[in-house]
């Protein structure tokens, strides 16, 4: 090839490239990248999508209006106790099942594929099949606590407390499988030698756990760790279906109440506010969370 | 300090027989090597020996107590893996208090052992650095010290120096020999490599297909084996073994159809052998290129092909019908198609059953 015929070539090449990435690449700023530009342009304005006259440009006014209301700290404080006991509890029931689920056993293959089931479904079916479980008069939870265990019926959408309780069991429910996946998939991978090594070594199987399953598996387990905090914070459908947000705002996650802001009340700017604020949470959250999956990969290197 | 004793060992995986009903004495404070090919059973029997494996049929001992159903953690040892097994998380020095934290040692006591441990493999100055940044050479020293620090009463050893590169190989070889004299803890060694075997064990056990081929002294293996096997797998080269049938007088027909001279007592000794065709075996380093015949010496009329070097040593080759044998070389011998008598002594001939591969 001469100089000439390569430079054309490459010049082809150029042009070929560009005509398969474009496509894409205007799809995704067009479905990313303008909508979160907007958002935070949005966020600045007193600006509502069905009230589009009078849009003022108000500065931090939305930003301030939000944080200072005692409200929102509610939701935020709700919002959090959910995350902390929903992903805490799924996060050490995951890791304890994948373990069992790790012993040789017939069976095996079908019991994890059941397992897993749950995960498979749409947050929203959970949900409205979880609403007909919690159902005082004859849902199957109070027919075993009543019927079953012989204690009185439990309002379980009914009070403040139960309905927490019964969002996290729920979401649990839903959510375990996921931790036993990765879990499983990270005990799976640790070398049969390092055990075999182990228990020359005198060490018993709680030691093992401690100091071989959970430190070898824990850049996984932060990773899934990290999944299961960013999509809780973002929690809305299953509460949607599940509790709509009641009684009264008690199971409001922030998420929902940022659904209520920008589309029952189509305060379009304070909602690009909470939106990224919540948003500015999460990537907080995560990149704490990175830092020590990052330190432990490196550990474990 | 444990003896241990195998008696009828099995080992099957479906109609594979890993481990074939050996058995087997091992001493208190013995260096036992289990030396053959790839397959023939002997890391099988070592993690059957550990614990790691269950047996199919047979009893281990330790000592009088039967082990078969204990755990590894209850039996008292310790195992250098071919490939370390070190923990990749942990630092050397973790990785070698490993067994005294699952034992629950007190932090003074574990440091006095560690103190010790570095100290006996040269190991001060690797103990803070993660098990990744270690040559490969300092890994299985870690392993080894991971082994040796709880003072256990067997030490198990699979193909430690497998992995490693040659200058490795040598150094770790010595340490080896030095640790375990310095304990005088029982040792089970496993390798295919039989110049480890030769340089390292007390006693060596030659494996094959599941089964214990034969069992001695690495000197004895080496002057006198027992078997075809033995002969041409310890030694490198291995053993010259020329099929042959007795002729005239005592004196024996190779292949190839040359004839062996013998002196009058190995003549005798021929004459004996009750079988037609038999197998005749002698080390090349007992055979030596001749110009002339020594009356009543053992003889063979060869021409020499080329010359070979292993390991430092010149060897001759020759061919007795389509196959080749080695002989040792003077320096002032010259190569290339000459004709020469190989001579030998009396004491270094060994006779075989080509069927059953016994000596006769």
């Amino acid at each position: 090839m001469t100089n000439l015929e390569y430079i054309k070539y490459a010049r082809k090449e150029k042009l070929i490239k560009y005509f398969f990435l474009w496509p894409a690449l205007i799809i995704l700023l067009f479905l990313i990248a303008y909508p979160f530009i907007m958002l935070i342009y949005y966020s600045f304005f007193n600006f509502s999508f069905l009230r589009p006259v009078n849009t003022k440009f108000i500065g931090f006014k939305n930003y301030v209006n939000i944080l200072t209301d005692t409200y929102t700290w509610e939701r935020f404080i709700f919002t959090f106790k959910y995350v902390a006991l929903a992903v805490s509890i799924q996060f050490i029931l995951g890791i304890l099942i994948a373990h069992l689920l790790q012993s040789e056993f017939r069976g095996r293959e079908a019991v994890f594929t059941i397992v897993l089931m749950p995960m498979m479904l749409c947050p929203v079916v959970v949900g409205l099949f979880w609403k007909y479980m919690f159902n005082t008069e004859w849902g199957i939870m109070n027919y075993f606590v009543h019927n079953v265990l012989g204690f009185n019926q439990v309002e379980w959408l009914g009070t403040e407390r139960n309905s927490l309780w019964a969002t996290i069991i729920a979401d649990t429910w839903m959510w375990t499988p996921f931790m036993i996946l990765l879990s499983s998939a990270a005990f799976s991978s640790i070398p049969k030698y390092l055990y075999e090594a182990a228990s020359v070594d005198r060490a018993s199987n709680f030691f093992k756990f401690t100091n071989i399953t959970l430190p070898l598996s824990a850049p996984i387990l932060i990773l899934a760790l990290i999944f299961r905090l960013m999509d809780a914070m973002k929690q809305f459908d299953l509460v949607y279906t599940l509790t709509g947000g009641g009684p009264g705002d008690a199971t409001q996650t922030v998420s929902f109440t940022l659904y209520k802001t920008a589309f029952q009340y189509f305060y379009t700017g304070e909602g690009s506010a909470w939106a990224f604020i919540l948003l500015i949470i999460i990537i907080g959250l995560s990149s704490i969370l990175i830092k020590i999956l990052n330190y432990l990969s490196e550990r474990n290197r | 300090m444990a003896r241990i004793r195998l008696e009828n060992l099995k080992k099957h995986y479906g109609k594979v027989k890993a481990v074939d009903d050996i058995s087997l004495d091992i001493q208190d404070k013995e260096f036992v090597i289990f030396l053959g090919p790839s397959g023939c059973g002997k890391t099988t029997t070592l993690r059957c020996i550990a614990g790691l494996e269950a047996a199919n049929g047979g009893n281990i001992f330790f000592d009088e107590k039967r082990v078969n159903d204990l755990e590894p953690a209850d039996r008292n040892i310790a195992m250098v893996f071919q490939f370390y097994a070190l923990y990749p998380h942990l630092n050397a020095y973790k990785n070698i208090i490993f067994p005294l934290k699952a034992e629950k040692m007190s932090s003074h006591e574990i440091k006095k052992k560690v103190m010790w441990v570095a100290e006996l493999l040269r190991l001060e100055h690797t103990l803070n650095r993660k098990i990744s940044e270690l040559p490969d050479g300092d890994k299985q020293k870690v392993a080894l010290a991971r082994a040796i620090v709880r003072n256990p009463e067997v030490l198990l050893l699979d193909e430690p120096l497998s992995a490693l590169d040659e200058k490795f190989r040598e150094q770790m070889r010595i340490e080896f020999l030095k640790i375990q004299k310095a304990l005088s803890v029982t040792t089970v060694y496993v390798t295919h490599d039989q110049r480890e075997a030769m340089t390292l064990a007390d006693r060596i056990i030659v494996m094959k297909e599941g089964k214990i081929i034969e069992v001695g002294e690495p000197e004895k293996l080496y002057e006198e084996p027992k078997n075809l096997f033995t002969g041409y797998f310890i030694g490198s080269p291995g053993m010259n073994f020329i099929a042959c049938r007795a002729g005239e007088e005592g004196n024996i027909i190779t292949e190839g159809n040359a004839t062996i001279h013998f002196s009058k007592a190995v003549q005798k000794k021929v004459k004996d052998i009750s079988i037609e065709k038999f197998i005749f075996g002698i080390r090349p380093e007992y055979l030596y290129f001749s110009k002339t015949i020594m009356k009543e010496g053992n003889y063979l009329k060869v021409k020499i092909i080329n010359q070979e070097t292993i390991q430092q040593i010149q060897y001759g080759n020759f061919y007795l019908g389509n196959n080749l044998y080695k002989c040792l070389m003077q320096d002032s011998e010259s190569a290339g198609s000459v004709e020469r008598y190989v001579v030998f002594h009396d004491e270094k001939i060994r006779f075989y059953d080509p069927e059953s591969g016994e000596i006769l």
